[in-house]
């Protein structure tokens, strides 16, 4: 059951994504090369840089995975929001890894490796970071079409019908213009998000009352829905977790890093961090208050279990008025579609500039580059299309994105680490490093799924595997360049 | 106790919320209109 009407909000979300798509195809002009395609001709100042990033990092997969955490735990979902934005503002305070890695005036994070740990490096990280990357990303496209299809009202079984649309109209500006065209239209979909979530935050306050939802979680969840390290179910490893996590995906997150490196100065894209800090804090505590209000309303029987990331589209959809649903539905599509574009840019970019630097050499003209560039975001459109029609969500999607994202963050940030920081760092560590963050995740993803396994893996859990990941990575990465060190000695 | 602390959290970061979004986006606004400038006249 939906309010959403066809002609009213049907008509505010087809302007809102007319405008965007125009604006971005128009943008495409002032792409002259490649740099200019992957960082927007380093050219950004600190409030479009936050604009961008804030609007990047906020999806409807964001929106639904966060209001699970808040319908699941109440504030303590809140948790990896608390961790990510203080994470942000340290490193954005004291330029940590991020200061040298701006310096270098490199395009992504690999080509950084190039200088200390050597090309092989480089190529392998640009393939973990494009794995992890890519399998992060695959849930993307069926998180949007589920969020979309409950919210509209329309039959499930043109659930892919609404993935494919929603992946052409963004695939067709970001193509064509690149960064350029992702910053400009990330502001408008910072601005129209920005709008719907204030919107319908504030109407469910006034329609349910603040007292009634603390309630709701004092009688449903009880003392643990405040604070995450009481009781068992948020619990200390997944804390952990969640600080590992922060630290290293502001740090190494291609997306999140991409506006670092397109900013005017080093110094820009320091401010850039400390104010989009706050942010990440903000894509946690609104979609959890939006999360509990589906709890208040439809109470735990309902949506159980794997059916926990439902409860949010379906209370949207029975809750919010005409006219507001419509504005509603633009703001989670431009969420959806500012993280879509610099998502599919990102690996792109790391695609063309590491793992293809053996074919090109960096000797291609700008016309031959962009021409690649764009085949390769083509490509990662219909990856996604299909990763998303075959892949089956099972569990919490916020664990989901931490394990794949873990492949790749858990090596990387290590990397970036020593790179910046460690003398005696060399390709060996880093070799031992990658295959470590890169082998430990997989297989709990793989053997959670084989019978024989499946008790083991879940008795042990993600979070215990995501914190063991990051240490042993770091470890591997000390006894490997150590090793290498005294044998050369 | 929990309650008042997260009443008073969800109320500072709303309002944080709506103040900072209209900082970013007139200067945000402003970011983009340099940004093209510079462009139209590297042209």
């Amino acid at each position: 059951m939906t309010n959403f009407n066809f002609f009213i909000d049907g008509a505010i979300v087809l302007i809102y994504l007319a405008g965007t798509v125009t604006v971005g195809l128009w943008a495409r002009k002032y792409v002259r090369n490649v740099t200019d395609f992957l960082v927007a001709g380093r050219s950004v100042n600190v409030y479009l840089g936050i604009a961008s990033l804030a609007a990047t990092e906020f999806g409807i997969a964001t929106f639904m995975a966060n209001a699970e955490l808040g319908f699941k735990y109440g504030f303590a979902g809140t948790t990896p929001g608390v961790t990510t934005a203080i994470a942000m503002f340290i490193v954005g305070w004291t330029g940590f890894c991020i200061k040298p890695l701006r310096d270098q005036e490199v395009i992504t994070l690999p080509e950084l490796f190039n200088v200390k740990f050597g090309t092989k490096v480089r190529w392998a990280s640009g393939v973990v970071i494009v794995l992890g990357g890519l399998l992060n990303m695959g849930v993307f496209l069926r998180m949007g079409g589920n969020f979309l299809t409950v919210v509209c009202g329309f039959d499930m079984v043109y659930l892919e019908l609404v993935m494919t649309v929603i992946l052409l109209g963004v695939a067709l500006y970001t193509i064509l213009g690149g960064m350029i065209s992702v910053f400009i239209t990330d502001y408008i979909q910072f601005v129209i998000m920005s709008i719907g979530l204030t919107m319908v935050v504030i109407l469910l306050l006034v329609q349910f009352g603040w007292s009634d939802l603390l309630h709701t979680l004092d009688t449903v969840r009880g003392p643990a829905a405040y604070n995450p390290f009481l009781g068992d179910t948020y619990g200390v490893d997944r804390i952990f977790l969640d600080i590992f996590l922060a630290f290293a995906s502001v740090m190494t997150w291609q997306t999140t890093l991409s506006r670092a490196l397109s900013a005017r100065n080093t110094k820009t894209a320091m401010n850039i961090y400390k104010g989009t800090a706050p942010f990440f804090l903000v894509r946690f505590i609104l979609p959890a208050l939006i999360g509990i209000a589906a709890l208040h309303y439809f109470g735990t029987d309902r949506f159980s279990g794997s059916e926990a990331i439902m409860a949010m589209p379906h209370f949207l959809a029975a809750i919010l008025p005409v006219g507001l649903i419509g504005i509603m539905v633009a703001a989670m599509l431009a969420a959806d579609m500012s993280t879509n574009s610099s998502y599919m840019i990102a690996w792109s970019s790391v695609i063309y500039n590491d793992i293809m630097k053996p074919i090109h050499k960096g000797l291609w003209s700008d016309r031959k580059g962009l021409l690649w560039n764009r085949v390769l975001i083509g490509l990662i459109g219909i990856f996604l299309l299909l990763y998303g029609l075959w892949y089956p969500l099972k569990g919490d999607l916020w664990v989901y994105l931490q394990v794949t994202g873990t492949i790749y963050l858990s090596s990387m940030s290590v990397l970036l680490i020593a790179a910046c920081y460690w003398k005696k760092a060399n390709n060996w560590g880093a070799v031992a490093a990658i295959i470590t963050g890169c082998v430990i995740p997989l297989s709990y993803l793989i053997f959670k799924e084989v019978e024989a396994t499946r008790g083991l893996f879940e008795s042990i859990g993600p979070y215990k595997f995501g914190v063991a990941t990051y240490i042993a990575t770091a470890v591997m990465m000390w006894f490997g360049s150590n090793l290498k060190f005294y044998m050369e000695k | 106790m929990n309650h008042w602390i997260w009443t008073l959290i969800v109320i500072l970061v709303v309002i944080w919320y709506i103040v900072v979004t209209a900082i970013v986006t007139i200067r945000g606004g402003k970011d983009i209109r340099t940004m093209i400038q510079e462009w139209q006249k590297e042209k």
